[in-house]
């Protein structure tokens, strides 16, 4: 409970200071690849180094493949799968990342079997995942720990040119209802 | 751990000892459906030579070297001599399917294997990459009469080539398929030489994968895009806006009718008249059927926080309003004579249906809607998801017809399980056989036993006005099978009738006869078709379009319209309902007379059928092999033993020679002239220009040869 407190008290800043790339490794298996530029404790709470962390990610499951899960989910980003406008607590994002109960999904990506290779529509999806024009958005799933299988998209990190960001992914969708019925 | 598990002797350790695994490279008669209904001598010379050059057939299973379809490949395991395979058979396959999803994962063998992909492969959806299936009459799983497994067997029509399928006849992509995978039963059973899984089409086994697959797979996508999609406009709509407030939307989208929401407040109508009208609809008993349906709720959760019953509240109330809000409309106010129906701008499950429009992958499948400035329902983002009240409603019921028709096959189209799939698809019998639908055995007896029970129907129905009428008179054994899968808890159909089949079949067979209610009605309008005038098992729609099908009434006098309106286009429909009672109330006589002639025409036809009577024949490949080689073909008379299960060579000592040489050898005798007590003599092959001189003795058979002789491994 302590420590807790302790690393929220260290990140109160919404603006991240570290920059996240995703790296295939020659025997085909991806790393995020985090570089901190020294203003905060980021890369030491996730891998003890000040500068940079290399995790490697670990397989997500009937990802590769057509189930209806990955369809959805794939079909909703940008949809109804929206960031939330909150920017995400650095406490929660260094626990998914050094727990490795994630896996991250982006705009062209060995998972996304559903869209084109390359196609306008798979990198226009992931752009709406940001609130702003970004260069790069990394979706970052909840997985069972076990199993491996996805749970939900929880964060999103957007790429800006001269920033990044983290945000949550909201659960629930906001709508606008255009109609009372006192207009009848 | 497999090993244990089948053979609990613990006698055989090493799997290939009793397993061959083998790649199909084309396919033979040996791993195809028989080309004639009776195995011949054309037949058996066929399969001889190709027992004689297996590697124009197989590979070994680890030969990637002839995989022509980087895809795809077709593998085929033979199980050498398992003793009492019957007991075990199905647990074997079941074990191998849960080991593979295993090893596949998780097995040290895989990574050598897969390298440098093998982290790569714990990611890949293997359950739904790999399909086992038998390729003979033999079941790979126990043959059961479940909505799945029957969906899973229809997956067979999904072989046939991508140019010549006509996927307008194929359910698993309708929008409104029939009422059930047990329909499959009112099709004739294919002949025994009939190619059903289209083998023969294919130079190559990879081909036929790569079609089937690509099939397949389009067919899945595209209704797990249909689902999808439905889930998400249902999870939104249902969440956000109650059915009251879409139905008070749509109150107020009339109250501002111009002439594009005209034809949209028309769609409406005419759709939820179409789909679940209380007594129009023929549609609405199938898709009530979804309230009751467990199979989505595993579906809905892997992708939605909704649930089915919420979706269907909504619906169900949605639809009662819609329907009771049209049917009081002022519709000659609304749709004047000016207005003109744009037919394309129903719903496609609506244009498929009434308009028979065929399918097409490419075609839209988003209904249309009128833009407005201020949508009713939209993500905050900025995604619209409806426009006004009567796009929301028109979403809500083509969601729910989405739901409705991917029900029907949604085991095989969305497998929820983690198993890898297998089916019967070679075998059109064994799912008929589970449903008690067919028995080949017992066809003869059968046949009497029906005789005798249609002559019950005609005493018991005769008297009893009762809709089982018409499930027992269009579908033989149907009332028994349905009654057995209720009791299973297998498929929960109502065990009544099938209102669509029964429309169909009453007028064929009905129609002409006199005092059969034929319903006619002439609607108080000519442009809308959704009002209907109901009286005495008579009904009837008027169109704006006079079609082919109509039937056009100059008047009747039970009906109290709009005179001007008389000699309108105007549709038969028969209410089946009141149609079935009152063919009992009416003409009791004519019932008796109907099942007795039913009876007697099924009697004679069956007894006349010469393809349903079940024949059994066990033939060796390697006697057919033998008896080729010695002879270098196959006789009439060679034929019928090897129908027995004989061979054509005769039990001598030459016989055993020639036996014996055919086996060590690729030799195919076409002249002998030898005998066992001169211990010496010749023998012609076709693999050689000059005689094989051969000499018998204490030390077996030596052969003097200039050429040289292709040993057998």
């Amino acid at each position: 409970m302590y420590s807790a407190f302790f690393l929220i008290i260290l990140f109160p800043v919404s603006i991240y200071a570290q920059v996240m790339e995703l790296n295939w490794t020659p025997n085909f298996r991806k790393e995020l690849v985090v570089t901190c530029d020294g203003s905060d404790l980021f890369c030491e709470s996730l891998c003890e180094a000040t500068s940079q962390c290399v995790i490697k990610e670990g397989p997500c499951r009937d990802c590769i493949g057509t189930s209806l899960k990955i369809n959805h989910l794939i079909s909703e980003i940008g949809n109804t799968i929206l960031n939330d406008g909150v920017v995400a607590n650095k406490t929660s994002v260094v626990e998914s990342l050094k727990s490795n109960r994630f896996v991250t999904f982006v705009a062209q990506d060995v998972y996304n079997v559903i869209d084109a290779a390359r196609s306008v529509r798979a990198f226009k999806k992931f752009e709406d995942l940001c609130p702003d024009e970004s260069v790069n958005q990394i979706l970052f799933l909840s997985v069972e720990p076990r199993t491996r299988e996805i749970i939900k998209p929880e964060f999103v990190y957007c790429d800006y040119f001269d920033r990044t960001e983290i945000f949550e992914v909201s659960s629930e969708i906001k709508m606008d209802v255009q109609f009372s019925p006192l207009h009848l | 751990m497999l090993e244990t598990n089948w053979i609990k002797s613990g006698k055989i350790s090493d799997a290939k000892q009793y397993s061959e695994c083998k790649i199909i490279k084309k396919f033979s008669t040996l791993n195809s459906n028989l080309t004639v209904s009776k195995p011949d001598r054309t037949l058996f010379e066929e399969m001889a030579k190709e027992i004689e050059s297996p590697e124009s057939f197989t590979a070994a299973c680890d030969d990637f070297s002839e995989l022509t379809q980087p895809e795809v490949a077709l593998y085929q395991f033979d199980l050498k001599n398992p003793e009492n395979f019957d007991e075990y058979g199905f647990d074997f396959w079941h074990s191998l399917k849960i080991y593979l999803s295993w090893a596949f994962r998780n097995s040290p063998e895989m990574k050598p294997l897969a390298e440098p992909f093998d982290y790569l492969f714990q990611s890949a959806n293997l359950e739904e990459m790999v399909l086992f299936f038998s390729n003979g009459c033999q079941s790979i799983k126990p043959a059961t009469c479940s909505e799945k497994d029957l969906s899973l067997d229809n997956l067979r029509y999904l072989t046939a080539t991508t140019g010549e399928l006509d996927w307008s006849k194929l359910e698993s992509v309708r929008h409104v398929p029939d009422s059930s995978p047990l329909e499959e039963f009112s099709k004739p059973l294919p002949l025994l030489e009939e190619d059903i899984l289209n083998l023969g089409d294919y130079e190559s086994a990879d081909e036929w994968v790569k079609n089937f697959r690509d099939n397949f797979v389009r067919t899945r996508g595209y209704n797990k895009i249909r689902l999808s999609r439905a889930v998400t406009n249902l999870s939104l709509i249902t969440q956000n806006v109650s059915s009251e407030l879409v139905k008070n939307k749509v109150v107020k989208d009339i109250s501002e009718l111009n002439s594009e929401s005209k034809q949209q407040l028309y769609y409406l109508c005419s759709e939820f008249s179409l789909a679940a009208d209380k007594d129009l609809s023929f549609l609405r008993k199938d898709i009530w059927r979804l309230k009751d349906l467990k199979i989505f709720d595993q579906v809905l959760k892997d992708i939605s926080q909704s649930n089915l019953e919420s979706f269907w509240k909504h619906f169900e109330t949605l639809s009662s309003d819609i329907n009771s809000l049209c049917q009081n409309l002022k519709q000659r106010s609304i749709w004047d004579e000016d207005f003109q129906l744009q037919k394309e701008g129903f719903s496609p499950w609506y244009q498929e249906l009434v308009y028979e429009k065929s399918f097409n992958f490419t075609d839209d499948v988003t209904i249309s809607y009128e833009k407005v400035s201020k949508p009713f329902l939209s993500i905050q983002s900025g995604n619209v998801i409806c426009q006004n009240g009567i796009h929301c409603a028109r979403l809500v019921l083509d969601s729910i017809m989405s739901l409705s028709s991917i029900s029907h096959n949604l085991s095989a189209l969305v497998p929820g399980s983690r198993e890898v799939m297998s089916n019967n698809m070679a075998n059109p019998y064994s799912s008929r056989m589970a449903c008690g639908a067919y028995d080949p055995w017992a066809k003869r007896n059968a046949t009497i036993f029906d005789f005798f029970q249609d002559l019950a129907q005609t005493a018991v129905f005769g008297l009893l006005p009762t809709p089982v009428y018409v499930g027992a008179t269009l579908d033989p054994k149907r009332v028994v099978s349905f009654d057995t899968l209720i009791k299973e808890g297998q498929v929960y159909y109502d065990p009544n009738f099938n209102t669509k089949r029964l429309k169909l079949a009453l007028i064929a067979d009905l129609g002409p006869l006199t005092g059969i209610p034929c319903s006619v009605s002439i609607s108080g309008s000519r442009l809308n078709p959704f009002q209907y005038y109901m009286f005495n098992g008579i009904s009837a729609s008027t169109c704006k379009e006079r079609s082919t099908n109509d039937v056009v009434v100059s008047s009747s006098s039970e009906v109290d319209s709009d005179k001007n309106y008389r000699q309108a286009c105007a549709t038969c429909a028969i209410n089946l309902q009141t149609v079935a009672s009152s063919a009992s109330i009416i003409n009791p006589l004519f019932r008796v007379s109907f099942f007795l002639i039913k009876g007697v025409v099924r009697l004679v036809s069956n007894l006349k059928d010469p393809h349903d009577l079940a024949r059994d024949w066990s033939v060796s490949p390697n006697l057919v092999s033998l008896s080729y080689r010695y002879r270098g073909e196959i006789s009439k008379s060679c034929s019928k033993k090897l129908l027995k299960g004989k061979s054509c060579l005769e039990k001598s000592c030459e016989g055993e020679i020639l036996d014996e040489l055919t086996s060590k050898y690729f030799i195919s005798p076409t002249l002998t002239d030898f005998s066992c007590i001169g211990g010496k003599g010749y023998l012609e092959i076709k693999e050689c220009d000059h005689p094989l001189q051969l000499k018998f003795g204490r030390n077996g058979t030596t052969i003097s040869t200039e050429c040289k002789l292709k040993k057998r491994i």
